[in-house]
């Protein structure tokens, strides 16, 4: 395999496996996801919960591969000496990888924080239906 | 990859998921309970419980997957030194989720307020 052939094949597989990495982690927690989609009173906003999902931790992973990149930092390499290289075109694979993953801790972070908000939306509009069963015991 | 950096790799990564495992086992059932008791959506109490355990084990990996890079001429201490910089790396990363976890637990339990027994 030539040194462009496996640079290509390198960065379509890390590509690959960084969608796979956001696709395997929305399929991990959909089904809870959906549920607390289900159960939050406001139908439209369990929508957008529910569609929002897979799209936003897809999209943080893969702008995470793509925002590495092969041209080093402050001293531009040029693309004869990249290609030629396996070992950084390797390293630069593992940065993508790397990087992915970090995304997707911190868009599940973030996801942690809309669902703590979507519980908060279920609780209260259970208080005002207890309230109310209260208020009319014989109904 | 030269095979002692595969070798390196992959210990290093029997020892993350081993870790992994260990804060999982000891913290989940109890942190199941708290879940089930404060949230009281079952779907609320299984999206923390997945989320946790992918968390840790994301950061664990991203650190992992940057790999052990050593000449081949370098010597053993050298290869045990790079596996300790992964893991004290790893390590980091677990020890910093753990204390966000723990704050979004506090967090849920005082904005939920479950009923004492």
């Amino acid at each position: 395999m030539s040194n462009e052939t496996y640079l290509i094949v390198s960065y379509l597989a890390a590509g690959l496996l960084c969608f796979l990495f956001g696709w395997g982690a929305c399929l991990w927690l959909r089904r809870s996801v959906d549920g607390i989609a289900d159960a939050v009173p406001q139908r439209k906003l369990g929508d957008l919960l529910r569609r929002s999902f897979p799209i936003s931790l897809v999209l943080f992973v893969l702008t995470s591969f793509f925002s590495v990149s092969y041209y080093g930092g402050c001293g531009r390499r040029p693309y004869e000496k990249i290609v030629s290289d396996r070992d950084y075109i390797t390293q630069v694979n593992q940065q993508q990888l790397s990087k992915s993953l970090d995304s997707l801790v911190l868009s599940v972070g973030i996801w942690g924080a809309i669902i703590l908000l979507g519980l908060v939306a279920i609780r209260r509009a259970e208080k005002p239906a207890r309230n109310e069963a209260g208020q009319n015991p014989g109904t | 990859m030269p095979a002692y950096n595969a070798a390196a790799f992959l210990f290093d990564l029997v020892i993350s998921v081993t870790v992994i495992l260990i804060i999982y086992n000891l913290l989940g059932k109890s942190l199941r309970e708290l879940l089930d008791k404060v949230i009281r959506v079952p779907a609320g109490t299984a999206f923390y419980m997945r989320a946790f355990l992918l968390i840790l084990f994301c950061a664990a990996l991203s650190k992992v997957v940057s790999g052990v890079h050593q000449k081949p001429d370098a010597h053993f201490m050298e290869y045990v030194w790079a596996v300790a910089t992964d893991i004290s790396g790893v390590f980091d990363s677990l020890i910093l989720i753990i204390l966000a976890y723990v704050a979004v637990v506090t967090i849920l339990v005082v904005v939920l307020k479950p009923k004492n027994e």
